[in-house]
């Protein structure tokens, strides 16, 4: 009896421990973050390479910094509307634009990707001579046709595409280090972003 | 294989170790601590662009020029402005509480009326103005039916209030007690200003003029200015008051006197005066007073009555000559409340150097132009006395009103003897256009909530300390109110109207927009380049030109140093002498009580600021008992050490306090601050301490028979 029992234990506890480790791998690595992110859509079409490439306009045009130097961010329907205060063709999300949301005074409620918490100080001023995309900090929609997925996490509503704490830091290790004196001023402390 | 329990566990176990091989519980924990920052109640900052709107404050009558800054259109913060002649870049506690206070929980969230269980309930604009209009409609034609008691010193509302009270047939628009009241007693047209900028030597008789005295904010830069670190100072500062309140711990000197008696002492200065030959041969009655002041006030009896040594007043009297534009100024340390007699003995002192409408000296200001037909002229509202009405009515002497229409004030917790105001209130239908849920909104039958002063237009005429005339507006810059008011301005047109009374006018801005055309009238300069002291003192104003409304409206500040009329000065010897205090000790009520004010402990119909909660110290407030303040000698004279719980009782009331030991108060006085122990409000202000309103006692002042509580006696004793 007790043959028995130690002779088939050596192939029988085996496979059901790797099937239940690799069944638990999948779950976590697909099978988690499709239970934990819903996939939303932009409420309209934008194309920012139609903006750029056939009318010229530059980023600055829409994303500009105010006088004080604070970031405007995403354009209200205020800028818009300097060009799409009427339908400009024929396209659904077009005439979705002035008739759902310009002409009513409701702002476009874009999905941001990127938003910083509230207890970060964040400035785009002092960041801006850095290539932002290729850093990581942004999704490069810059010159693309459609706007990407939003990844909203469903347990905390943030983007998936937000920035982690770890992401900033690495970013200020890196750059402090290399050029010390010119980044004297970006150091890890955690005044720095926190204050 | 077969799926028995052994198997089972062992794929549990597989499952296990695989999941710490995948991110899971990391991520998890780690969205955790995120989803705690997402929670819907944690506060968000609002982004957006940032902006400045230049307006006016009205939470005080100081009048200060406020910036306030918005992000998105969200008002943020409130800063001095650095253009405005009365803020230059200065804020008070309570100033910068007003953004705060814009979204204060104690604000009234629209229009409501008492029920028969006595809690309020909302009613709609239409519901309440019929309300209204049919309240006064059954009390019109009667003889004083309708009250109005306005907490707004400056503004034109007041011309609507009582405009609307004549068409209905009554008198009785008054405003809260100030030293304006006092001042219009002795000075029958204009206001009294004061010209700090240009004097040299000041001294003040009780006026606290860097906390709670007039323009409080401009005095304080005039005091700066005058004294430059690490040079010499400019001018000299004496302060003579009961309490080393913070302009006696800024001022040079400070010579402690108990409430009521610094006209004692100004006369007193006024016998060496007079004695080292000083004359006023512009004064009609200089003789009477030079006989009256030398035969009574010799210094052994100045000694006596207020215990400052012959030697010091005969140094006050030898620097006041020594200075070159020396400036006195009346008042009592808690502004209001004063006597006649203090405010002219103090006054007459001006009048003995000549620096009446001179550079440095005192102003006789006129007053703006009226704009509203009907209403009386504001030198008459000012002279009447609230708190003998009220006394009067409480008393059964002067017959109940109908109807009290109560703005910006809060007559049943800041009247001396509160209790007598609810007395004199209660029966009548009351009508608050409070902003705040204060107590006597609590009382009120009908609320009708105005706009905080950052939502709406209105506008401060020269207020009270003020060296000059001047005219400025508060405009919303907000774009919507945050909750569902109404400007009382508009209402009472609204329900004038209804009423079959004309009062010119359609709505509150076309009133506004009268009285700056009306300024026209007077000679005006915006405060862009000169300063009116700079012009008082020579340096040449371009006259106001362009739209008036249109600069006023966007911030400008409009002042005139016109002289109104030639002023033939008194020295007051007949009222003088009329309302000299008795020189009989009070033993029953031995110990004098000087309350004290204070910006941050708010404002006379605003209560502490949570904002300004953190502002007390902790020998002012702890848990829900207050502190009153004693020097150690008097402590010792009732057996009471730091900490001891304390009684005070006046003749008509009585608190609890806690003792502070504070060798800044005069010898056989308590000093108490004014503003706590609020029991409406919100929880931030409420059941703070105790209200020292209850225990200031109105007397009948001798002579001009004003109703006087600055100089309150109480007994003291171990609670």
């Amino acid at each position: 009896m007790e043959e028995k029992k130690g002779g088939t234990s050596a192939g029988g506890v085996v496979l059901p421990f790797l099937l239940g480790f690799v069944a638990a791998l999948a779950f976590g690595w697909w099978g988690v973050p499709q239970l934990l992110y819903s996939k939303k859509t932009q409420p309209l079409v934008f194309t920012h390479q139609n903006h750029i490439e056939l009318y010229g306009m530059s980023c600055d045009d829409c994303h500009s910094f105010r006088r004080d130097g604070s970031f405007s961010g995403l354009p209200g329907n205020a800028k818009c509307g300097e060009c799409h205060s009427f339908p400009l063709g024929d396209h659904p999300d077009e005439i979705k634009f002035v008739e759902e949301y310009y002409e009513k005074g409701i702002e476009v409620p874009w999905l941001v990707y990127q938003y910083q918490p509230d207890n970060v100080f964040f400035s785009h001023a002092a960041h801006r001579e850095y290539d932002c995309a290729t850093a990581g900090c942004h999704p490069d929609v810059g010159s693309s046709n459609e706007l990407p997925v939003y990844y909203e996490n469903r347990l905390t509503k943030y983007s998936r595409d937000t920035m982690k704490m770890k992401d900033c830091e690495r970013c200020h290790a890196t750059v402090a280090a290399q050029e010390p004196e010119r980044f004297a001023g970006a150091p890890n402390a955690c005044q720095i972003c926190h204050k | 294989m077969a799926l028995n329990r052994r198997s089972f566990l062992t794929f549990a176990a597989g499952g296990v170790a695989g999941t710490l091989f995948t991110p899971v519980i990391w991520k998890s924990i780690d969205d955790t601590a995120i989803w705690t920052q997402n929670w819907p109640w944690i506060p968000r900052l609002e982004y957006g662009p940032r902006a400045y709107a230049a307006t006016t404050c009205k939470l005080c009558p100081a009048g200060c020029g406020l910036n306030i800054r918005t992000a998105g259109g969200r008002p943020v913060a409130a800063e001095g402005r650095t253009d405005h002649p009365l803020s230059q870049g200065g804020i008070c506690p309570l100033g910068a509480a007003a953004v705060q206070l814009l979204y204060a929980p104690a604000r009234i969230k629209g229009p409501m009326q008492k029920q028969a269980d006595g809690t309020h309930q909302p009613i709609s604009w239409d519901q309440a103005e019929a309300l209204l209009k049919e309240k006064l409609a059954e009390q019109k034609g009667k003889k004083d039916a309708v009250v109005c008691v306005s907490g707004d010193e400056n503004g034109t509302i007041n011309e609507l209030f009582s405009a609307l009270l004549g068409g209905l047939g009554s008198d009785g628009c008054f405003l809260m007690p100030g030293e304006q009241l006092v001042a219009s007693k002795v000075l029958r047209e204009g206001n009294i200003g004061y010209d700090f900028e240009n004097a040299d030597f000041i001294l003040a008789f009780g006026a606290d003029l860097l906390d709670s005295w007039g323009t409080a904010v401009r005095n304080k830069k005039a005091y700066g200015a005058a004294h430059p670190v690490g040079e010499d100072a400019s001018a000299e500062y004496v302060y003579v008051g009961p309490t080393q309140n913070v302009t006696g711990g800024a001022a040079d000197q400070w010579i402690s006197v108990a409430p009521g008696m610094e006209g004692v002492l100004a006369l007193g200065i006024a016998y060496h005066l007079l004695q080292g030959g000083m004359t006023a041969p512009q004064a009609h009655d200089f003789f009477a007073y030079r006989n009256f002041v030398i035969n009574r006030y010799t210094p052994e009896y100045v000694e006596r009555l207020t215990g400052v040594a012959p030697e010091q007043v005969a140094e006050l009297a030898r620097k006041l000559r020594a200075a070159d534009k020396p400036l006195v100024i009346p008042g009592s340390s808690i502004a209001q409340g004063g006597g006649v007699f203090n405010f002219a003995a103090a006054l007459s002192l001006n009048m003995l150097f000549d620096n009446v409408n001179s550079v440095g000296g005192i102003q006789v200001l006129p007053d703006l132009p009226k704009v509203v037909e009907g209403a009386k002229a504001p030198a008459l509202v000012r002279a009447k006395d609230l708190v003998a009405y009220v006394q009067g009515v409480a008393e059964g002497k002067v017959s109940k009103p109908g109807v009290y229409l109560v703005y910006e004030a809060n007559p049943l917790f800041a009247l001396p003897q509160p209790d007598v105001a609810a007395k004199a209130f209660d029966g009548a239908y009351l009508v608050s256009f409070s902003t705040f849920y204060d107590e006597t909104a609590a009382q009120a039958d009908l609320l009708l909530p105005t706009p905080t002063f950052i939502e709406r237009l209105d506008d401060v005429q020269t207020p009270y300390g003020s060296g000059f005339a001047s005219y400025s507006l508060t405009r919303p810059v907000i774009r919507q109110p945050i909750f569902d008011t109404k400007p009382t301005g508009d209402v009472l047109l609204s329900v004038a109207k209804a009423l079959d009374i004309d009062l010119g006018y359609d709505s509150f801005d076309k009133v506004l927009e009268a009285k700056v055309a009306a300024l026209s009238e007077l000679e005006g300069f915006f405060t862009d380049k000169v300063q009116p002291w700079e012009a008082r003192a020579g340096k040449a104003p371009a006259a106001a030109s362009g739209n008036l409304w249109r600069n006023i409206s966007r911030g400008s500040f409009w002042a005139s140093i016109q002289e109104p009329f030639p002023t033939a000065m008194q020295l007051g010897s007949t009222i003088i002498s009329q309302t000299a205090p008795p020189d009989a000790e009070d033993w029953t009520f031995p110990v004098s009580l000087a309350a004290m004010d204070s910006r941050t402990y708010g404002s006379r119909h605003i209560a502490i600021p949570p904002f300004c909660l953190p502002l007390l110290g902790e020998q002012e407030i702890q848990g829900d008992v207050f502190y009153v303040w004693m020097n150690s000698a008097t402590a010792r004279a009732y057996g009471l050490q730091a900490e001891d719980k304390v009684k005070l009782t006046g003749p008509n009331g009585s608190c609890l306090a806690k003792v502070r030991i504070f060798e800044g108060v005069g010898r056989n006085m308590v000093a108490a601050p004014l503003g706590f122990g609020h029991t409406a409000w919100d929880k931030f202000s409420r059941n703070k301490g105790d209200n020292i309103y209850k225990v200031l006692t109105v007397r009948t002042e001798p002579g001009s028979n004003l109703a006087v509580w600055a100089d309150s006696r109480v007994r003291i004793a171990k609670a």
